[in-house]
């Protein structure tokens, strides 16, 4: 037990540098290769899918300075989970827990996966043509080449491993979105290519429900400016990083997107943008001659930053779940020495592999969304409540005005709102595994006591997965028992929420 | 292994403060040990038995890393319509980019 200072594992292992990596490293990725064309499809117009794309940064900059005012005056991991349950809405956050991790996170590693093993068939398909029977187990074959070296990965030290890795990963990211802006500037400035921009609001679709299904997609896009919440307690003087990583990360992330939108725009007309099925590829087939086949390979090493982002953020969730008993104990399983909570991310990784051969994805993201948008939709609920009740202020907070919280409330309602005018299955859909996840909650987590031999089997497993994994179990220390006053506040609103 | 889950459903149950918290200074004056502590984790994982199926794991790690590069590059290599003569190539060039 006893052991000296030195030898204590530092716990704040992401500086500033790293936090940005991990920021612009989430957010750009995936989306701006699926989400063009259908935003451009909601859209209908160059002008106005460009003018959705500054929107969503706009929503997504109020959302990111809500959840900064939250990760500093709540400094746990685990993102929306940690928040809800400091509220005390327990079982909201275990359902919303259920069901992101076994549904919308290792959903979103799955697309990576895929969409990287994508470039790369896509890339040799000028050498080779693969037959398109054996398209759908190449692309996973590929893609799960790459995801399984990035486990190990995460399972040594964020700050000398996971964290160097993604700063590269980021930087190589920003010089291939590079490549492309450059090329299409090029051609607007100096081959005076604006034909496409003539007349830009020609074929808008005004209709509400259409651009809501548009900001949708572009918030796919933006999706992860929150990610530096799920390792909240990992973070190095979290009130100066936090923000500053979440405004560049938005604001960096923000200028590629709008930048290579413009460069595609250059050389490709609306209808090609519909009918590519990869849209970085067939501008580069046009702009860059020889050096076009180098482009695929170079979006997949984009790829390879954006599934290292989410195997961060995924694995903190699952194991700030274990740690309050509402994920299996094996998962709070930590390497001593690097702080890695190795079990969870092998858990990720497992349930993305066998998330990426049910059927479609995209349509598995659309269901996700809605409940990923209902769970910051609460957050944002108890934030404001707390927030006007001025429980949440800390000495050492990152304050933001009220009406952010506010505004970005709104922005969550009407994104889960509209959508279900156009497609109510999401909403049946998002419900149902919510409802889904509560269920759980019921069974496993609520009783009081649970039978002997379950209690047996779980610390047989949890010493299994010890020794193969080489992982200790810490306990938990809960946030709420630090703070007489704001405990019994939140208790006493517990009580009303459970009456409903 | 009961009292901690006692302590957790006592917090989700959402009793009374008092009751709550004596639960709470319970647990943390005798937090039960679950699974192995540290030094004990360190004893038992070099015992032999257990040497022997950690390095099984980690083999079975890189195993299974070959088998999904391996099935890739032979769906690359035998299953496309024409087999170039500089096949080698691209396999050389993907293995490079990962």
């Amino acid at each position: 037990m006893t052991e000296s200072s030195s030898e204590i594992p530092q716990k704040h292992t992401i500086g500033l540098i790293t936090a940005i990596s991990y920021t612009v490293g989430d957010i750009v990725g995936s989306g701006i290769f699926i989400s063009p064309t259908s935003i451009l499809n909601h859209a209908g117009s160059v002008g106005l899918s460009l003018c959705l794309w500054a929107l969503c940064a706009c929503i997504s900059l109020f959302g990111a300075l809500s959840y900064v005012e939250l990760g500093t005056s709540i400094r746990k991991s685990g993102c929306d989970f940690a928040y809800l349950s400091h509220f005390g809405w327990r079982p909201l956050a275990s359902s919303f827990m259920w069901v992101s991790t076994c549904l919308s996170y290792p959903a979103v590693l799955a697309i990576q996966a895929i969409s990287f093993g994508e470039y790369i068939v896509t890339g040799l398909d000028s050498w080779i043509t693969i037959d398109e029977n054996w398209r759908f187990m190449t692309y996973r074959l590929v893609g799960f080449s790459m995801l399984w070296p990035l486990m190990l990965l995460n399972f040594f030290s964020l700050k000398k491993v996971a964290g160097a890795f993604q700063i590269v990963a980021t930087a190589i990211k920003l010089i291939v979105a590079s490549i492309i802006i450059i090329t299409g500037l090029y051609h607007i400035i100096f081959k005076q290519q604006t034909q496409n921009f003539k007349n830009s609001f020609t074929g808008s679709d005004w209709n509400p429900g259409n651009l809501v299904l548009g900001v949708y997609s572009g918030l796919f896009a933006y999706n992860g400016w929150d990610v530096l919440n799920f390792g909240a307690e990992e973070i190095e003087n979290p009130r100066r990083t936090l923000p500053i990583a979440a405004i560049s990360g938005i604001a960096i992330s923000a200028t590629v997107f709008i930048l290579m939108n413009v460069s595609y725009f250059s050389v490709l007309s609306v209808e090609d943008f519909k009918n590519s099925p990869a849209v970085a590829v067939t501008f580069a087939e046009r702009t860059l001659g020889d050096f076009h086949y180098a482009i695929p390979f170079l979006i997949s090493l984009l790829l390879i930053g954006s599934m290292n982002t989410t195997i961060f953020a995924c694995s903190r969730y699952m194991y700030s779940g274990a740690q309050q008993s509402v994920m299996p104990t094996p998962l709070r399983g930590i390497h001593h020495r690097t702080r890695s909570p190795r079990l969870a991310v092998f858990a990720e990784i497992l349930i993305a592999i066998c998330l990426s051969f049910i059927g479609n994805l995209d349509q598995l993201i659309s269901y996700m969304s809605f409940a990923l948008w209902s769970q910051r939709t609460c957050t944002q609920v108890g934030f404001i409540y707390f927030k006007l009740r001025g429980t949440l202020k800390t000495q050492d907070s990152f304050q933001v005005p009220i009406f952010v919280p506010v505004v970005f409330l709104g922005i969550c309602i009407a994104l889960l709102v509209i959508p279900i005018t156009q497609n109510y299955h999401v909403a049946i859909y998002g419900v149902s595994m919510t409802i889904g996840g509560a269920i759980i909650y019921l069974i496993f987590i609520f009783p009081n006591t649970l039978p002997i031999f379950l209690h047996k089997i779980n610390n047989s497993i949890v010493k299994f997965a010890q020794i193969i994994f080489n992982c200790v179990i810490e306990p938990y220390e809960d946030s709420t028992v630090e703070e007489f006053e704001e405990f019994e506040e939140i208790n006493d609103y517990s009580k009303k929420f459970h009456r409903f | 292994m009961r009292t901690d889950s006692v302590t957790d459903s006592c917090c989700s149950s959402e009793y009374s403060y008092c009751s709550c918290d004596c639960v709470k200074q319970r647990k943390v004056a005798e937090v039960p040990q679950i699974g192995y502590s540290l030094d004990e984790l360190n004893a038992k994982r070099e015992e032999p038995k257990w040497r022997v199926a950690r390095y099984t794991a980690i083999a079975m790690f890189w195993g299974i890393w070959g088998a999904l590069l391996a099935g890739s590059i032979l769906i690359i290599v035998l299953n496309n319509h024409d087999v170039a003569s500089t096949t080698a190539a691209p396999t050389t060039t993907t293995t490079n980019g990962q």
